[in-house]
């Protein structure tokens, strides 16, 4: 609790009155207290080397007017890929990393893989075409999802990328041992937390 | 446990005996009105006024013959019946005029007479006790003096729930803020010491930040009232007046101390009135308050996170010499307000999903504790008044106003630790000037006069924001100009006026978030000079008019009837101009449209009142057509679909601003009848319709129907007590059957009953009053959700709880 003293806000108001005659207030700054993620990127390194392949869902003007531009993704059956995903916020200059920020807050994080084609611990869907499977964890021993493999076999379809934002309730975690397998019975209304983002993209699968 | 039911089955008992007579007519024996002899059929009405301002003498003696027969009204009148034909000597005093003595002749029939009384030369001229308030044409409600210490501890919304036809917009964060007949933020004025009140009213989730225990007095004006308050006191005006100074040598004040049990915690309120003695018309008042609630509890479970920390304070000092005072006050609210962590609206996907719960997801997590973590409000509001009143004798009261507003609100959203300030921030700084001059009455004939005032208002205004765009940075000014003229007569009165307010606002738009207006349609693209250089400026201009005719009506002494019709245009307010951006009140993307124009409503009122010796009693019905009404709805493609927006958290519903024609009509009446010694019955009803005239559809946040009942009874000298009284109350709000799903996102909650009970004394301790009261609140603690609550979506409302009340009161003045 702030409880700033009585002459500090009688400060406050004739600066804000001076301010107010003063300036017009444009050139004032809007400051970076935003959190904002404009762009998810998935890298996919195929495990026997080769190309990586590299999909970004990228909305540059963020919230309103035109809609992500999502890549469609084009994996090889048969394949196992090691996937890395990556956010960024574009709206700042140079364009501001946050999977670092996501990295050393793990313990709240994590990321999550679902949709038609995928097969893994927040999807449960036997069979799909993408097996996915993290591939790091947290200080918990809990995983995080910005390392995974994902093995192709079979056909494509949706890849469903959310990072969800888990922080504790009164110092009870809201990120456990069971918030994929939660996620993958009852979707992202069972657990609790707020997505930061969630974004869908089209995966084609071509036989090699 | 077994002792609050045994108590709530009590009040129970007693409430449902408080409602059903509430609306049955009471008997009212007039012990005056015995039938006169049929040789004494005389009757005469009285006015007595001041012979040189020809302004009212409330509470003056009336002798007939020798014989103590009346006191003057408020309005200066007294009536007198069953009197004999012949001459009778009238005579009229009060202390500071000197005596009035009139023959009247007196007929077998009505007659009526004026006095005129010559004011005592006197060193202070009270120019508060000499001009009662006009009545208004409106329905209006004082809440003063015991009732309004029933509400000291509560939130300003709160403080009005008894008032017939105020409904309260609850946030997430248990703060609220006052509907009037179906209108709230933007379209109901909030005035404190006579300025308006300058803050972010735009969002659902902004409770007013005014501290109401700066009130001595709180008026509700339902009802449009544009021309007095301005043009956008579309539902009504709320009126928040601090008590006047004294005017006797000495020290008074009061100190209350108030305690809860659900969201635990207390407040402590003091205020401290002098007048010193060696400096005389000079005057000072020091107030302040202090809050800390935690969060409280549904019947099943934590409102995790909605505690309170808050804290006012305020300074005035007044200077009175000759004809002219002067006042100075500044007063600072500062307020920290818990979110609560129920809330699921950073994602579509999850709201919708908790709709279908019948609790919120991980309740076994919540506590009900004073700690307030992100998500929270920070908002402070520091308003500083200098007022200079002159009256010279025989011309009028000028009066002349400079207020400073500064708002500063931040909202504190859960974010990662790399991220420490506030998500929204925004800062608005108004400088409010007027200057209004009211006129002496000026003497028509013996039984009509014409009050009346005219003034000029001025505003600068500039807003700046940081953190995430919503709303953004603009700059604004405004002048205006109304009159208002009254005819009063002897038993009826006529109130004409007229404004003019002329608005002109520029926002500085990032060109990026331009660019997403356009994008979205809501804009040109040539609009605001083809959106060069960045940030692009964008202007506006509107001039509105608004006109008021009114009347009142004296039936008998007691019973009036007004009306009153008008029209008054209210410019877009600068959210529903530039809105631009996820809400942080719901998951829609909100759009504005910058080139909306004025909304323009047309209302009318009929309203009666009766005041008897023991029935209060007011009921009015209205109705307003609003062509051009600015709504917050969601966007419709050419087919009629609704539009949604894929953003990088997910899909979004858009809602846009834009205009339709609306009607808004109902009703709402309050009784408060003595119907035994000591035994009060009071009940209030309201009734809000509205329609989307356009599409035939509702409009949202329209309170639904609403009933409330009480019973008191209060006793002097008991237990060796001065006073003691017991209350209970039951009010019941009923569903709202009207509703647009789409706009309101999900069905209305069912209705639901609340009983409540109140257990007061009151003591005189040496020299000083010493009141205490224990109320209690849902007793029967019912789970119910409420349609004008945020919360609603997510949890219910909080369940029973107790709360006590402590006061005292000294008075060390030399008030004779």
């Amino acid at each position: 609790m702030r409880l700033r003293s009585l002459s500090t806000s009688m400060f406050a108001v004739v600066a804000a009155a001076l301010a107010g005659c003063g300036s017009d207030g444009d050139d004032h700054d809007h400051g970076n207290e935003q959190e904002v993620i404009t762009t998810v990127i998935l890298t996919f390194t195929p495990d026997g080397g080769g190309a990586a392949i590299v999909a970004v869902a990228d909305d540059p003007d963020g919230d309103g007017g035109e809609p992500p531009v999502i890549d469609d993704v084009g994996l090889f059956d048969g394949t196992t890929y090691g996937v890395t995903v990556a956010f960024e916020n574009r709206l700042e200059e140079p364009a501001e990393d946050i999977t670092a920020e996501v990295a050393d807050e793990a313990e709240d994080h994590q990321v999550f893989f679902t949709g038609t084609a995928v097969n893994g611990p927040a999807s449960d869907r036997p069979g799909a075409g993408l097996v996915h499977a993290y591939a790091d964890e947290d200080a918990a021993g809990l995983p995080i999802g910005l390392d995974n493999t994902i093995t192709v076999g079979g056909a494509g379809g949706e890849l469903t990328v959310t990072l969800r934002h888990l922080p504790p309730v009164n110092d009870q975690p809201v990120k456990t041992s069971t918030t994929a397998a939660e996620v993958a019975a009852g979707g992202f209304a069972a657990i609790g937390g707020t997505t930061d983002a969630q974004v869908t993209f089209e995966v084609a699968v071509a036989v090699e | 446990m077994s002792a609050r039911l045994l108590f709530a089955a009590v009040c129970a008992v007693a409430a449902i005996a408080a409602a059903a007579p509430a609306s049955a007519d009471v008997p009212i024996p007039d012990p005056g009105a015995s039938p006169p002899p049929p040789a004494c059929a005389g009757a005469l009405d009285g006015h007595v006024v001041d012979a040189s301002t020809h302004e009212e003498v409330a509470g003056a003696i009336v002798t007939l013959d020798g014989e103590v027969v009346a006191t003057t009204d408020e309005s200066g009148r007294f009536a007198l019946v069953g009197l004999c034909a012949g001459t009778h000597v009238l005579v009229v005093e009060r202390d500071d005029y000197a005596r009035g003595e009139q023959a009247v002749a007196v007929a077998d029939r009505a007659a009526s007479v004026e006095i005129e009384l010559t004011a005592l030369a006197s060193e202070l001229i009270v120019i508060e006790d000499a001009a009662p308030p006009a009545i208004d044409m409106r329905a209006t409600t004082v809440v003063s003096g015991e009732a309004l210490a029933r509400t000291r501890g509560r939130a300003l919304a709160e403080a009005l729930a008894e008032v017939p036809g105020v409904a309260q917009l609850r946030s997430a964060s248990g703060m609220a803020k006052p509907i009037v007949r179906g209108q709230f933020g933007r379209r109901l004025l909030l005035l404190v010491d006579g300025v308006r009140h300058r803050a972010q009213e735009w969002g659902l989730d902004h409770a007013p930040e005014v501290d109401p225990f700066v009130a001595g007095a709180i008026t509700v004006v339902r009802g449009a009232a544009g021309v007095r308050y301005g043009p956008d006191a579309i539902g009504g005006a709320v009126l928040v007046d601090p008590p006047a100074l004294p005017h006797d040598p000495g020290v008074a004040g009061e100190l209350h101390l108030i305690g809860a049990t659900n969201g635990h915690g207390g407040s402590g309120a003091a205020r401290v009135q002098a007048a010193p003695r060696r400096i005389p018309g000079l005057a000072w008042q020091l107030e302040g308050t202090y809050k800390r609630l935690a969060a409280p509890r549904t019947p099943d479970y934590a409102l995790d996170n909605t505690g309170a920390a808050e804290w006012s304070a305020g300074a005035t000092a007044g200077y009175q010499r000759g004809d002219a005072d002067f006042h100075l006050s500044y007063r600072r609210y500062q307020a920290d307000l818990g979110v609560c962590s129920c809330l699921r609206i950073e994602s579509a996907d999850d709201f919708y999903a908790q709709l279908e719960r019948d609790e919120p997801l991980g309740v076994e997590r919540f506590r009900a504790d004073f700690e307030i973590e992100r998500p929270y409000q920070a908002v402070a509001h520091d308003l500083a008044v200098a007022r200079a009143h002159w009256h010279p004798a025989g011309v009028g009261g000028v009066t002349l106003t400079y207020a400073l507003q500064y708002d500063h609100r931040e909202e504190f959203d859960v974010v990662r630790d790399a991220t420490a300030g506030p998500q929204f921030d925004f800062r608005l700084t108004t400088h409010d000037a007027d200057a209004s001059f009211e006129h002496n009455p000026v003497h028509l004939s013996d039984h009509v006069h014409l009050h009346g005032d005219a003034a000029v208002v001025g505003m600068v205004q500039f807003h700046g924001f940081s953190g995430l765009p919503l709303v953004p940075d603009h700059r604004a000014w405004s002048a205006g100009a109304y009159a208002i003229e009254r005819l009063v007569g002897h038993d009826f009165e006529v109130e004409a006026g007229v404004r003019y307010d002329a608005l002109a606002r520029t926002a500085s738009i990032a060109r990026q978030d331009f660019l997403r207006l356009v994008r979205s349609d809501q804009l040109a693209a040539d609009a605001c000079g083809g959106g060069e250089p960045d940030p692009v400026e964008c202007a506006s201009t509107f001039h509105t008019l608004s006109a008021s005719l009114g009347g009142l009506y004296q039936l008998t002494r007691a019973w009036a009837v007004k009306a009153d019709v008008s029209t008054a245009s209210r410019p877009p307010n600068p959210d529903e101009q530039y809105l631009n951006g996820t809400s942080p009140t719901f998951p829609v993307v909100g759009l504005g449209k910058p080139d909306l124009g004025p909304e323009t409503t047309v209302s009318a009122s009929v309203t009666t009142t009766y005041r008897g010796d023991r029935v209060a009693a007011e009921a009015s019905a209205f109705a307003n057509r609003i062509a051009d009404y600015i709504e917050l709805a969601p966007a419709l493609d050419a087919d009629g679909e609704p539009i949604f927006d894929v953003l990088i958290r997910g899909t979004f519903p858009r809602f846009v601003t834009r205009p339709v024609d609306a009607a808004f009509w109902g009703a709402d009446a309050g009784i408060t009848a003595r119907v035994a010694p000591g035994l009060e019955l009071a009940g209030q009803v309201a009734v809000v319709r509205a329609k989307d005239l356009d599409d035939d559809g509702y409009l949202a946040f329209v309170p639904p129907d609403r009933v409330r009942g009480e019973a008191r009874y209060a006793r002097a000298d008991v237990l060796g007590l001065r006073a003691a009284s017991v209350a209970v109350s039951g009010s019941y709000v009923a569903r709202q059957r009207r509703f647009d799903v789409n706009a309101d996102l999900a069905p209305p909650p069912a209705g639901y009953f609340l009983l409540g009970a109140e257990v007061g004394v009151e003591d005189e301790v040496g020299p000083h009053t010493v009141k205490a009261s224990l109320v209690g609140t849902n007793l029967t603690d019912a789970r119910y959700r409420d349609y004008t609550s945020l919360l609603r979506y997510f949890a219910d409302q909080p369940g029973w709880q107790l709360v006590l009340r402590l006061s005292v009161h000294f008075d060390a003045t030399d008030a004779p």
